[in-house]
């Protein structure tokens, strides 16, 4: 009797897990390895999680000014404030993690993730947003202020947690919303006629006005990010994923969605994939 | 000084009455084809223009590659009104085709070379 329950056990164990941890899309997979083998070759010195750093992995005269930034984070009052808030408890004596399963730590890397049952793709934003209103309070808005430095906060915690953004093989609908994103991203949109790949994969490295142009690989591992040009403006200096996204359909003169809308969830799960395997590096500064 | 009183508070209800009525106004003129709020009517070829330029817009809009300053063009050539009214909203109208077009070239968009 003792041997069957722990067979029963184990059984029950090995298939929960296998539910739990659904096999990455081979097509997805394939995408992935030839994504990131072109980076690799483009920036041979470069380490799968160097690239974390955006335009200063590559240009060393910015990465001075990042590092000189990053010695006295300017932001870090605002992940202590997003960290408060994410602590308080709501009105029905709730917080946030219990929306959440995991450690708060495990938390940034458990998105954007599918939901099955919604057939959509669950963004953390969202989430934490989804909570408010579960557990009776009002919605917050998107894109910065409050939610930004929660998202912050947890993107900070997370540091050196692991990006493994799952297309669960077999699930048509996860693979069309990935390929929806896929197709944003390649897409030539706006006036000026540009893709995102465009300008982060094709022109990657190369300097655009003031700029310098990121490689798409790892961007997505320090978000929401504290931006110098976005404290000038009205606000604070954080802006989330979505945001930045807003921010570059903008510049090439095509009109920007609203955030937490299908195009950019789904935009925001292939970016996010092409990422697998790279550390979360913390909250960062950018110009 | 009760009259000084009662003089003011008419003339700010007086006042509170006329605002009213002009944010009446502007409300309707918002609303209706006719467009400018100023009272000026626009020209039936502006009407047009605007018209063709706002429909093809929301075609562009509905495939997802409406660009950004489209809208904008057709706010100012309402606010514009004669001969500038026509060139703007058809500028406006030239941008909805294009990104129409965009989004039929970029139908099958996927990476190059690798
Ligand atoms: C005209 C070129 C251009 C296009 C097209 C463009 N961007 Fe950008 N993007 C920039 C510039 C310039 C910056 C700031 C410097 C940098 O980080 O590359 C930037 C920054 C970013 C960043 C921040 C990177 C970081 O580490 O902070 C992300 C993420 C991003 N872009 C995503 C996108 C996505 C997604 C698209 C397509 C919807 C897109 N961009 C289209 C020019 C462009």
């Amino acid at each position: 009797m003792k041997k069957i329950i722990t067979t029963m056990a184990v059984v029950a164990l090995l298939s929960s897990t296998t539910v739990f941890s659904a096999q990455q899309s081979s097509v997805v997979q394939a995408d992935i390895d030839a994504f990131q083998g072109h980076f690799k070759k483009k920036f041979s010195h470069l380490s799968l999680n160097d690239f974390s750093k955006g335009p200063y992995a590559v240009s060393e005269d910015k990465m001075g000014q990042f590092e000189a930034v990053m010695e006295m984070p300017p932001f870090e009052d605002h992940i202590e404030k997003g960290e408060k808030l994410w602590k308080t408890a709501f009105k029905n004596g709730k917080t946030y993690s219990s929306c959440f399963s995991g450690g708060d730590e495990t938390i940034r890397t458990q998105f954007p993730r599918w939901n099955t049952a919604e057939s959509k793709v669950d963004t953390l934003e969202q989430s934490i947003v989804d909570c408010r209103v579960k557990n009776g309070e009002k919605k917050i808005s998107t894109g910065k202020g409050k939610l930004a430095w929660m998202s912050a906060y947890l993107t900070t915690i997370a540091e050196g947690q692991t990006i493994n953004v799952i297309v669960p093989e077999g699930d048509v609908k996860a693979l069309a919303a990935y390929k929806d994103g896929k197709k944003f991203f390649y897409a030539k949109r706006g006036q000026l006629n540009l893709s995102c790949a465009n300008c982060h994969i094709d022109f990657a490295g190369q300097r655009i006005r003031g700029d310098t142009l990121s490689p798409a690989l790892g961007h997505i591992t320090h978000f929401p990010v504290w931006r110098g040009k976005w404290a000038k403006k009205k606000g604070d200096g954080f802006g989330t994923i979505q945001r930045r996204y807003g921010g570059c359909n903008k510049q090439v003169r095509a009109k920007p969605f609203k955030r937490h809308k299908k195009e950019y969830d789904n935009l925001e799960y292939f970016h996010t994939v092409m990422s697998n395997g790279m550390e979360i590096s913390g909250t960062e500064y950018r110009q | 000084m009760r009259k000084l009183l009662l003089i003011t508070l008419t003339a700010f209800a007086l006042s509170v009455q006329v605002d009213l009525v002009a944010a009446d106004h502007a409300h309707n003129g918002k609303n209706s084809p006719s467009g400018k709020a100023s009272g000026v009517e626009l020209s039936v070829e502006c009407k047009s223009a605007i018209s063709a330029a706002s429909a093809e817009n929301r075609r562009a809009k509905k495939v997802g590659f409406e660009w950004r300053d489209t809208k904008k063009f057709i706010k100012q050539a309402k606010k514009a009104g004669g001969k500038k009214c026509v060139k703007l909203a058809n500028k406006a109208k030239a941008q909805a085709l294009n990104a129409q077009q965009q989004a039929k070239d970029q139908a099958n968009a996927g990476p190059v070379g690798f």
